[in-house]
Formats: structure tokens, sequence, C-alpha cells
């Protein structure tokens, strides 16, 4: 009996009290901090999983598929019915553009490009007739032309972000060379519900020599498997690359990133920051601009109804499909004495009957696809899906394997990424606190 | 010349490779009376040539030989029935080349069309099934387990395995160097397979890493069994509902994972080996730290080892639990701990050469229960630290070697074989390289592929409500197995 008691007092010693604080061992490979001035950049090929990139960013396109079929709509509108309001979404701001926009001093982080009915019509009223065009050396704007919005947005060859329009709201340009020679020229305003909205579209011929350089090597067609949306809904991220910027830019994409280590120098440091975990995939993606202290403020973004509903209390139904057994010891060790996250309300079910969300390890097989998504499917209303590992975020180390099926995480919204291969239990536990308490 | 015989870490060209028939192999098999350790195939033009591995533990020596099936051969005579050792591997030649063992006694699928096959069926009063998975009622890997039970005693436990398929083998065969792959073969297992599969690569590059960079390995990979066996005499308390016992072997486990974590950023090692060496040194201050934190461990090991085994309720749900008697071990090709603790005494750390370690086969009486695997368990740990001390103070003389060295380019058309002993048992690690020294086939086989079915034999009537504690007795590994 005594020592029992001895034993209980050595458990308690153990006891980590302060989770948000707990300290971390320096040798911990944490979040990586990024410096090109140092000029010992490894080759891209040391890293077991893409991870790192030197060069242009790996841009996360969320693209909305339906953009095409129900633009017709919108033009319809614009030309019979101008005072009916409507917006289309046109697809998520990528990672890069909102990089761009923070060094000119606004954050569009999370924003989405959308087309509305003014938009549509103040674009036919100013560009596009005949008599008030040609004059200004400039080409009618067509219906069809609305089509190619997306893919000026998102593999512009140029960029202005200088502009205000009449009530002083910001107004960004793209500029593209089209392939029939064109050029084309969108205007979008920021407004203050997070989008961007296209506030006209006009384009001239080009009169200038067959430009030299080459760009857009990847239109827009070419970024693969779109993902369904609507404004309601999240967006579920692509990750696709777009070529062509001329800055070399190093990055580090935690989602695909096994925190090896193999990288390591000068120019890539790994500090022993444990909170890596974002709600959003572009967030993950590190470059030189990202400090983990701003990293840590706004990479988790949780949601009023999610406090609401699970901010006293989350059970979660965890499906390992295909990984390696090393983020189920990990997240077994979140239930353990050290960190014993039981005491905040998060604890692991049996039932997904019982759970108010999922949490899915491994990059998920062939044999495993259904399970997953019967066990989705038999979890209640409302819940959550926490993607914990490289392997679930990515396909981590497996992302070649032929073997895999990952339809189910590019069908159903995700909330939160988790990094890590493994992932470190005060991640999990932290990035989970901070989801639903939205502290 | 039916056989050539080498040493474990050894690597010949693929002509020294006799050729034999399968009846050839049948009678060499019984007559030598080894244990077979590898049986594969691999594409030959049009042919498919089966390659066999089988292990002499008392000499420490390997017997390889290869069987040609030429294109019209679509059969041979099954030899599960006469060697049950064989069952899984004539399973999975069968699923991957589609050559039929005739008369096997039960050619099920083992990581493939799991939803096509038609499981044993029990008829009778009182009789009932249980169908337990893919995904398990706690965070573990995902299985298929099937019990056909009358009332609370089960009959039989049929297992379907092969969820976690995601083509290990074929990624590594894309790279010559993939550590961190190797490493997420298993993840409990990373040092076990990534030092097998860092021998392998060095081996068929002729490169002899530094003495430093093998103790340091063994070090690691001593540290690793510590730890998991602490962890899972932790779960094995846990699942007998003794909390005490689950909390402090918890929270001793993260003290030797933590000290891991010290040596290389990673709580399992990760990051740890690479081919050619390692990338983390252990230095004197950290070699004292890990001294005293294996001082600590050990003596509350101890302790609370002693408590649970002195409480009745303990022993009641452990002892003749989950029997495998060593006969039955023995004729399915049982492996490492979990065939230790039923009597049979291979470890291939000892059985072969290796001049760093200095370790005997440990003296208990083997009974096969789940109480054998928690007290082989404890007696492993002490036998580990003992071997981590060792190491560290023969380290000391290796102080001024390098890390990692350089390696060479892959040998072409050379066959590399080499064996590790993780925690659970003998990992083994074969690879063959083409004409041009690409590697044109990788196996790996992991303990868990000889010992799932002694989990069958385990709870064969057992209630079943036994049947958690018996399945973290053995703790196998489902991504091990379906690679
Ligand atoms: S630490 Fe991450 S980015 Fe660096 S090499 Fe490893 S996986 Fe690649
Ligand atoms: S992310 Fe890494 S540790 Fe986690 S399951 Fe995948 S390979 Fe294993």
């Amino acid at each position: 009996m005594f020592d029992t008691i001895k034993l209980k007092y050595h458990q308690k010693s153990k006891y980590i009290k302060d989770i948000k604080n707990a300290p971390m061992r320096e040798q911990f490979r944490g979040f990586p901090v990024l410096d090109s001035s140092f000029d010992d950049v490894p080759d891209e090929t040391c890293c077991p999983t893409g991870a790192l990139k030197y060069g242009s960013l790996p841009v996360i396109s969320e693209v909305n598929p339906d953009y095409i079929k129900n633009l017709r709509i919108i033009i319809d509108k614009a030309k019979n019915n101008p005072n009916e309001r409507q917006k289309l979404a046109i697809g998520k701001v990528s990672n890069d553009l909102a990089l761009k926009a923070k060094e000119h001093g606004f954050d569009i982080f999370g924003y989405i490009h959308d087309l509305d009915v003014s938009g549509v019509r103040h674009a036919y009223l100013e560009h596009g007739m005949e008599k008030t065009e040609i004059p200004r050396g400039q080409i009618p704007i067509t219906d069809d032309d609305f089509e190619k919005i997306p893919d000026v947005l998102y593999s512009y060859d140029e960029i202005d972000f200088s502009g205000k329009n009449k009530t002083g709201l910001d107004t960004i340009t793209y500029k593209k060379h089209m392939s029939d020679n064109t050029i084309f020229y969108v205007e979008e305003i920021r407004t203050g519900k997070q989008t961007l909205t296209i506030n006209t579209l006009y384009k001239h011929k080009n009169t200038g020599n067959p430009r030299t350089s080459v760009k857009n090597d990847n239109p827009l067609s070419s970024t693969g498997s779109i993902i369904i949306s609507d404004l309601s809904k999240n967006f579920n991220p692509v990750v696709s690359k777009c070529e062509g910027t001329a800055k070399k830019i190093l990055s580090i994409d935690m989602g695909k990133c096994t925190f090896c280590g193999n990288c390591k120098c000068k120019a890539i440091q790994f500090t022993n920051k444990y909170k890596s975990a974002s709600t959003s995939r572009e967030k993950l993606i590190i470059t030189e601009n990202t400090t983990a202290e701003d990293y840590e403020k706004t990479a988790i973004q949780s949601r009023k109804e999610i406090i609401k509903a699970f901010s006293k209390s989350l059970k979660l139904r965890q499906v390992s499909a295909a990984g390696c057994n090393g983020c189920e010891m990990e997240l077994n060790a979140c239930s353990n004495c050290n960190f014993d996250m039981g005491r905040f309300g998060i604890d692991f079910v049996a039932s997904p009957r019982h759970a108010d969300g999922i949490v899915v390890t491994g990059p998920v097989s062939e044999n495993m696809a259904w399970a997953l998504e019967d066990c989705y499917k038999s979890v209640p209303n409302p819940k959550i899906v926490i993607l914990a590992g490289a392997c679930a975020i990515s396909g981590g180390v497996f992302q070649n394997s032929s073997k895999l099926n990952r339809e189910f995480l590019e069908k159903y919204p995700i909330d939160l990424y988790i990094p890590g291969c493994p992932i470190h239990p005060l991640t999990f536990i932290n990035a989970v606190l901070s989801y639903i308490t939205g502290k | 010349m039916n056989w050539i015989i080498i040493e474990n870490n050894e690597k010949i060209n693929l002509s020294q490779i006799p050729e034999i028939t399968i009846e050839r192999l049948r009678e060499d098999y019984k007559e030598l009376k080894h244990r077979v350790i590898g049986f594969f195939g691999k594409n030959e033009n049009e042919n498919i040539r089966l390659y066999v591995i089988l292990a002499d533990d008392n000499e420490g020596k390997l017997y390889i030989s290869s069987v040609l099936f030429r294109d019209n051969e679509k059969s041979y005579d099954s030899l599960t029935k006469d060697f049950p050792a064989f069952h899984n591997f004539e399973r999975e030649f069968y699923e991957e080349f589609g050559i039929e063992p005739l008369n096997h006694p039960w050619l099920k699928p083992l990581r493939q069309n799991q939803d096509k096959y038609s499981f044993f069926e029990m008829k009778g009063e009182d009789v009932h099934e249980v169908a337990v998975g893919p995904i398990h009622a706690g965070v573990i890997e995902p299985g298929h387990f099937r019990f056909m039970c009358q009332g609370e005693k089960v009959y039989e436990l049929e297992i379907m395995l092969g969820y976690q398929h995601r083509g290990v083998e074929e990624l590594l065969t894309k790279s010559k160097a993939n550590n961190r792959l190797a490493e997420s073969v298993c993840g409990d297992t990373v040092i076990g397979h990534n030092t097998a599969y860092s021998q392998v690569i060095e081996t068929l590059c002729g490169t002899s890493i530094t003495d430093k960079a093998q103790i340091i390995r063994r070090i690691a990979l001593e540290l690793e069994r510590i730890a998991i066996h602490i962890g899972d005499m932790g779960a094995i308390a846990g699942d007998m509902a003794y909390l005490p016992g689950a909390s402090i072997f918890g929270v001793t486990r993260t003290l030797v994972i933590n000290t891991m974590l010290e040596i290389s950023g990673s709580r399992f090692g990760r990051g740890l080996i690479d081919i050619g060496g390692v990338n983390f040194d252990i230095k004197e201050e950290i070699s004292d730290k890990i001294i005293k934190m294996l001082t600590e461990v050990e003596k509350t090991v101890d302790k609370m080892t002693k408590v649970m085994l002195k409480k009745p309720s303990c022993l009641s749900r452990m002892e003749r639990t989950g029997t495998v008697t060593k006969e039955q071990a023995q004729a399915i090709g049982a492996v490492g701990m979990a065939a230790r603790s039923s009597g049979v005494m291979i470890d291939s750390r000892i059985d072969f050469k290796d001049k760093f370690y200095k370790l005997e086969n440990l003296r208990f009486s083997a009974l096969g229960d789940v109480y054998s695997r928690f007290y082989l368990r404890y007696l492993e740990i002490k036998q580990s630290v003992e071997a981590v001390k060792d190491l560290l103070k023969i380290l000391k003389e290796h102080n001024n070697e390098d890390l990692k060295v350089e390696i060479g380019d892959l040998t072409p058309n050379s066959f590399a074989i080499s064996i590790t002993e993780g925690w659970r048992g003998e990992i083994v690690h074969c690879a063959i390289t083409d004409e041009n020294g690409k590697i044109s086939r990788y196996k790996i086989k992991d303990p868990s592929f000889n010992n799932w079915y002694m989990l069958s034999l385990a709870v064969r009537n057992n209630g079943i409500s036994d049947f958690p504690l018996c399945n973290k007795s053995f703790n196998l590994s489902y991504c091990g197995n379906d690679l």
C-alpha cells in the first residue's frame, strides 16, 4: 500500500499543469524558421516528401468548379434584372496572392474572389460597346470573356495593388497576356465582407512585340481536380503548383514535412515551438515572412458555432487509415498522466455515434476508404474533421503510393490540420483546445 | 550445392544463388530443420523466381536458394500442409504473383480483397459470432477480427488484415535512400526497421560504417525496446483495469522517449539513423543523462512490477490466460519476444554474430501465457538497461570516429539481407538490385507477419472478454504486416 501511494505521488509530479505554456526540450524539431539570405539553401531533393521548395511558392488554389456553369445566370441577371443581387464565388484567395498583398499592407488571408451582378453590369456598360471601346484602343468584351476571369486571377502576369475606387476601397488590378494575343485586365475591390469582388473587366490587343518571357506554364485548366464549393461551406484544398514567379521563394509546407531535419542549415532552422497546427491548409506553408509568434496568433481561427457547441466537451472518434502507428501512439499519449487531455473535456470514444467528430491519421489506403467514410457518416451533426499528421494532410512519406484513395479528404470539409510525423501530443491538445475555445 | 550459406549483412551476386525444385526445397527443409525467414517472388522476364531464405539459429548462418517458375507454371504443391510455418508466406506469394500453392489448407487473402472472403462459420445451439473492425474501439490500427463463440467462450478467432496496405515495398524500390520511409514501415519500431533498411543498403553499396555509428544505433534500438515494453506493460495493466499500473508505466515510458528526443529531436528516434551512419552523437553529457534516467526507470519498473505481481486480482487475470505452447509456437514459425515467452529461444542479437552485444538468453519458466509475456518484458527491460550501459561504456572508446561515412553506389545484380532484432522480434529486410544498380525488389518481413496467428491460437478456449488482454500482451503490428 505504501508503495502504491508513493508511486501515485511520483505520477503526480510528472503531470503537465499548464498545457498552453508547457516547456519543450530544445532538441525538438518544431516550427521552422527560414531565411534564404544565407546562401546555403539545400537542394530540394534532400527532402523526402517535397515539403521543401525553393523557387515558386506552392499554391493551394481552391476554385469553384461550378463557376462556368452558373456564370450565365449572373450575366443574364446583369442584362435583364440588374436590381437583383446575386453573387457567384470564383474561388479562394491563394496563399501567393495573400502574401503579396501583405507586402503592400493589406491582409486578405481567407478572402474569397467573387463576381456579382453589379460588377458584370458595370463591365458591360463601361467596356461592352464598340463605339466607346474602339477609340480607346480596346476590344469590347463578350460573355465568353467572363469565363476567363479565374485564369487571370490565379495566373496573372502582373498585379497592381495601388488603386483605390471612388469610395476609397482598395482595388487590385490583374493583367494577363492571353494566348489569342490580347491583354486582359481584371479589377477587384476589397469589400468589408472578406471578399474581393470583381469590379470591371476590359481587354485590348497586344500591340507590342510578342512577349519574350514565358509565363503561365500552368494555366488554371491544368490544376487538375477542382473542388466543390459554395460560399457558405468551407472550401477543400487542392494543392497545385503555379510556375512563373520570378523571385525565388523558400518555403516549407508543414502539411508534408516530417520534421526530419534533413534540410537543417543556416537558412532553415527548426525552433522547439510546437504550436504548428492551423485551420487553413494554406497557412501550413511557411515562408521567410512567417514568424512563429505571428503564426501562432492567426493560425487557428475558430467559429462561433464551434465554440458554442464544443467548448466544454469534445468527444472524438479516431480513424487510423494506413499510417504507421506513430501518430496513433502519440494520440494515445495525449490521454496518459503526463498530458491528461481528458481534463479539458476532450476524449476519444469508441463509437462514432457518441462522437462530435473524427480524427484521421494515415494517408488513407484503398482498403480503408469505405470504412473511413462510413465512420464519418455515422457521426451525428454537427461534426468536425481533424487531420493528424503529415500522412493524413498530404500523404506524407506515402504520397506517391498507388495504393491510396484520398477521395474522402477531398469530399468533406476539414476543420483542423495538425502537422508532424508523428504529431506531438502538445501540438494536438493545444490545437484542439484553441479551436474549441477560440482562445 | 542446393543452398548458398551466408552471414547476416552479407551481399552476394545473383548468379551465386542456386536454383532448386520445389520438391528439393520440401526435402531440404525437412532435413535441415532451419527456420524460414524469407519466401518471396520476383519477376524475371516472363518467369517468376521464388527466393527462399532459411535461418540456422544455432550457427548463425543464412541459407539461400531459389525456385524458378516458368511462364506456364501456375501452381505447385503447397508446403504449408507439411510445414505450417509457411502459411503466410505462401499466401503472400500467391497474392502477389498468382502462383497457387495447391492443397494449401487455408488460402485466404492477406492484404487485398478482404470483402470477397467468406469467413469460417460455426453452427449449433448457443453459437454466435462477434465481428470487430476494421475500426476498433480504441486508438489503434485497423484490422478485422471475427470470433466464433459459444456463450462466453471463443472457439476460433479469424483475423483479417490488409487495411493498412500502402505499398511500402514498392515505394522503397523507387529511390536509393529513403530512411524516412523506412522509419514509417512501422512507427513503433522506427529504429528497428530503419537499422535493417540502412544495413541492407550499406551492404549493397559495400560501405562499412564506423563502430561509433553502430554502437549508437544499438543504444537507440535498446532504448526503443525499453520504451515500448514499458508502454506495453502499462497497456496490459490498463486492460486488466489495474489503473495504477497503467498510469505509472505510462509516465515511466515518457521518461525514456523524452530522452530519445534529447538525443535525436524526435520522441521515437526519427531522423537519428541514415544510410552511412547516424545524424546525432551521444556526448558525455547525454550519456550521463541516459544512465541516470535508466536507473530511475529501472527502479520504478521494479517497484511497480513487484506491486502488481503481488495482487491476486492481477495474477488471476494473467496466469493461464491466452496460452500458446512451445510446440504450437514452433510449428507456426513464431519469432521474437512472443516466441520466447512460449519457450522458443530465438534472438537474432544472440544467434547471429554481433561484436557489440554481450547478451545471453534469459532464463525463466516460459509458459506461453499472458503472465509469461508480461514477465518476459520485465526481464528484457532489465537486460536492455544493462546492455545500454555496456554500450555507453564502449562508445567512449570510439569517441574520435565519424558519425557518418560517404556511401558508394549500389552494386548491380546483387542480393543482400539484413536481420535486426527489434523489440517484437527479428526484422528481415532483403534487397535485390538489377543490372543498372537500381533496387528492383525490396522485401520486408516484420515479426508480426509470423506472429499474428499466435493470437488466434492464444484466444482459443478463453473467455471473449480476455481478448483485449491477450491482444495487448502480443501487441502485434498491423502496418508491419500489411506493409
Ligand atoms: S524537415 Fe521537412 S522540409 Fe526539411 S527535409 Fe525533412 S521533410 Fe523536408
Ligand atoms: S504522419 Fe508520420 S508518424 Fe504519422 S502515421 Fe504518417 S508516417 Fe506515421
